[in-house]
């Protein structure tokens, strides 16, 4: 366990955007090999699922030959490589009330290589010294740390990368219009970092101004968002309809995406200004047929595996979304970074389950 | 839809025809003209309908009760006696297959009783087309006689209004398994209140490997059609789907058997385009926690693909994991087709066959029903409904035998 920790910590030293995806294989794979291995041997639950599914798992020549577990597992069973009394941090995904939530297991080794991954890929993408930061979302999420969500993880994980943090909502996530432009006066023309949910931002922010009738204007502003489209395609606003929004309402010109999922927190992936995702050294996705789990060529529609080097305490390092998506090239997007670029484009659609049985239950 | 009806403060919508009129009616004989030309009248609504065309499980149930079916169904029956209708029949059609409240429905009007069907919800596309479909043939003068035997009420987990029909019932056919059955035989009803209960079964399907190593490329194309039918629809969840798929043949004839047949089901399977992500997910999700819960598994094949096969330490264990669906199959093996015995138990409701000869198949057909199952039906006709249904033969059950004395 130590030397896999010391060797995935020397790996995070490399370069985030360094490798060609060919290259990242050639690195990567052992790494993942040995964190398969690792699960096998201190995870029962995870031992008994890929050794009848993946005989050959433990030592799969490619990253698509390595075993992958359904994301909704850590939802229905507990899921780890340590003792769970020994978790110095228990991080559960954000579901609405009612809803079952994931639960993922940290220890100190796996929590600090997060804080280090994210570190790397954030200071690629922000530089290396800190902004003032505009959380948009409320504090109230932050301060209620009985419930370790992913949406108050997500906060806490970025404020890292700002200084001076203000707020944008009260605890009623109603807008809070004067703290906000003290903030801005104070930080007048100086680059500022914002950083919300993709939901949050679009409800309680840009149509919030709408409704009002307001603008705000931070030009110098970066919004980083994520945790997902599943609301606002339900509404059926794509990317650059947000895009737009941001900038009509903020005047932030550089909006920023990133893909990111509790079960893999830290190596998460970031929106380039192509619009397109990226992996990172510390990670990579690969797209499968939906239906049949083979691989499909770039370009073709699939489910979304995620593939890390961060998770050790629990067996979270390859994991089957249920997420669609497409990889758009390797190596070629025009914005420069090598390895692999990629897009989603939905969630798969959940369906009514028919039978003979639970008469009652429905 | 009428609106909410309050009868002895109970709360329930009628949703087509009245329960007044269906209590007040009085039995027919089995297969009675009125209730044939009434289904008749309702093969051809549906057959002819534009929507319904654009759902296959409807027009199953249109082309079924066909004139032509209904008389070749009421030919198997020759009654010495008079026999009438129990009288009313209440009705509890599981949810989660849309259309067998209408199959329910048809066997109380054959069997010549008056009707009243519980729905907990009619939001299936499938049913309220159906009953619209129903309502419509129904308000045909014509149909009078048959408009007083139909009432179907739509009412939540509410056991007053369950207890107060089973106590008017003279025969309850209950449907959705063990929880449902049990539950619903808690509840008070008439002394002589029968009762059909369907309760949890399974289901496998038995393959004669040289059948399929001896078949041609078309055939061997129709057969895995066949098994997709029985192995698929409704997403393997019916009672009669084959969870158990038990190869008859020698070690080496039936590793050739399911390296030939196992990728024209995937073939068939992805053609038919029908088994969406989220069957998949399931599949692999429901998969993946059993493979947790019991140490029963030992080999999985085919996760890459649209179908998973299961190979279990002890196949006499299969019903142990046959909760698995979404296109996931026990395989077994046996040398001698009568072998299939120790497989089954009276848990099991169909035996599906493939490649038999008609002496062989007299002979399995004779050993499984020893060994307890209801239904010995060639694979792609296991979800068929049919009159016997699960051991029960539903005229008979429905109806009431009145022995007449000579007097000599």
């Amino acid at each position: 366990m130590e030397q896999l920790g010391t060797s995935v910590t020397e790996y995070l030293r490399t370069d985030p955007f360094g490798f060609t995806t060919a290259q990242k294989e050639d690195q990567f794979l052992g790494l993942i090999n040995r964190l398969t291995t690792h699960h096998a041997e201190l995870c029962t639950d995870y031992s008994r699922i890929i050794g009848p599914l993946f005989p050959a798992g433990m030592e799969a020549k490619s990253l698509s030959e390595v075993p992958f577990i359904p994301v909704r597992l850590f939802k229905l069973l507990d899921l780890a490589s340590i003792p769970v009394a020994d978790a110095v941090r228990t991080m559960t995904s954000s579901g609405t009330t009612g809803q079952q939530v994931s639960r993922i297991y940290l220890d100190k080794e796996t929590s600090t290589a997060q804080t280090r991954a994210l570190t790397q890929i954030m200071g690629s993408v922000l530089g290396k010294s800190r902004m003032p930061m505009l959380v948009v979302d409320s504090s109230a999420v932050i301060k209620d740390r009985a419930m370790f969500s992913a949406r108050g993880a997500g906060i806490r994980g970025f404020s890292m990368f700002g200084k001076d943090i203000e707020y944008a909502f009260d605890e009623n996530m109603n807008l809070r219009t004067e703290e906000i432009n003290r903030f801005l006066e104070k930080h007048d023309g100086s680059p500022v970092l914002l950083f919300g949910f993709t939901f949050m931002v679009w409800e309680h922010l840009c149509e919030e101004l709408r409704r009002r009738g307001q603008a705000i204007s931070i030009p110098s502003g970066i919004l980083l968002h994520g945790g997902g489209w599943k609301r606002l395609a339900s509404l059926n606003i794509s990317n650059d309809e947000f895009r737009s929004a941001v900038r009509d309402t903020t005047g932030v010109q550089k909006v920023v995406n990133y893909y990111g999922m509790v079960e893999q927190t830290g190596s998460i992936f970031v929106e380039c200004d192509e619009g397109y995702l990226h992996s990172s050294s510390y990670s990579e996705v690969i797209v499968r047929d939906p239906v049949t789990y083979k691989l499909v060529a770039n370009g073709s529609e699939g489910v979304i595996q995620v593939v890390s080097v961060l998770p050790m305490s629990y067996p979270g390092h390859s994991i089957l979304t249920e997420d669609m998506g497409i990889v758009a090239g390797d190596d070629d997007c025009r914005c420069g970074r090598p390895g692999r670029y990629f897009m989603i484009s939905g969630r798969i659609k959940d369906a009514e389950v028919r039978g003979c049985s639970d008469t009652f239950a429905a | 839809m009428t609106p909410s009806r309050h009868e002895n403060e109970l709360e329930f919508d009628e949703v087509s025809g009245s329960v007044t009129a269906v209590l007040e009616s009085a039995p027919l004989r089995p297969f009675a003209e009125p209730v044939m030309s009434f289904l008749t009248a309702l093969s051809t609504t549906i057959m002819k309908d534009r929507d319904s065309r654009r759902m296959p499980d409807l027009v199953s149930f249109g082309y079924w009760c066909r004139r032509a079916n209904l008389e070749r169904m009421a030919g198997r029956y020759v009654f010495d006696a008079p026999v009438v209708g129990r009288g009313l029949a209440f009705h509890i059609p599981p949810t989660n297959v849309p259309l067998n409240f209408a199959y329910s429905l048809v066997c109380g009007l054959l069997s010549g009783n008056g009707n009243i069907l519980r729905m907990s919800s009619v939001d299936a596309i499938e049913v309220s087309k159906a009953i619209a479909l129903i309502d419509s043939v129904l308000a045909q003068k014509e149909h009078k006689t048959v408009r007083d035997m139909v009432c179907i009420v739509k009412y939540g987990h509410d056991d007053e209004v369950s207890s107060y029909y089973s106590r008017l019932a003279n025969v309850r056919i209950i449907w959705g398994g063990d929880a449902t059955v049990l539950h619903m035989r808690s509840l008070p009803t008439g002394p002589r209140t029968v009762d059909v209960a369907f309760a949890d079964r399974t289901s496998l399907a038995l393959i004669n490997a040289a059948h399929v190593n001896q078949s041609a490329e078309d055939e061997l194309r129709t057969d895995a059609e066949r098994f997709y039918v029985d192995g698929y629809t409704f997403s393997q969840n019916a009672c009669s789907s084959p969870r158990l798929v038990v190869w008859s043949g020698d070690e080496t004839s039936v590793a050739d058997a399911k390296a030939r047949f196992w990728p024209a089901v995937n073939a068939v399977a992805l053609k038919r385009g029908e088994i969406e992500p989220i069957h998949s997910m399931n599949r692999l999700v429901e998969l993946c926690q059993t493979l947790v819960a019991t140490n029963a598994i030992t080999d999985v094949h085919g996760i890459q693909s649209a179908s998973a096969r299961v190979s279990i330490s002890d196949v006499t264990r299969w019903q142990e994991i046959a909760s698995l669906r979404f296109g996931t199959f026990t395989e077994a093996t046996v040398r001698d087709p009568k072998e299939i015995d120790r497989l089954l138990d009276n848990k099991v409701q169909t035996l599906g066959v493939m490649g038999f000869g008609s002496d062989e198949l007299s002979r399995i057909a004779e050993s499984a029903a020893r060994g307890g199952v209801d239904r010995v039906v060639p694979v792609g006709t296991a979800l068929n409904f049919d009159l016997v249904w699960d051991g029960y033969d539903l005229i008979r059950t429905l109806t009431r035998a009145v022995s007449v004395g000579t007097g000599g």
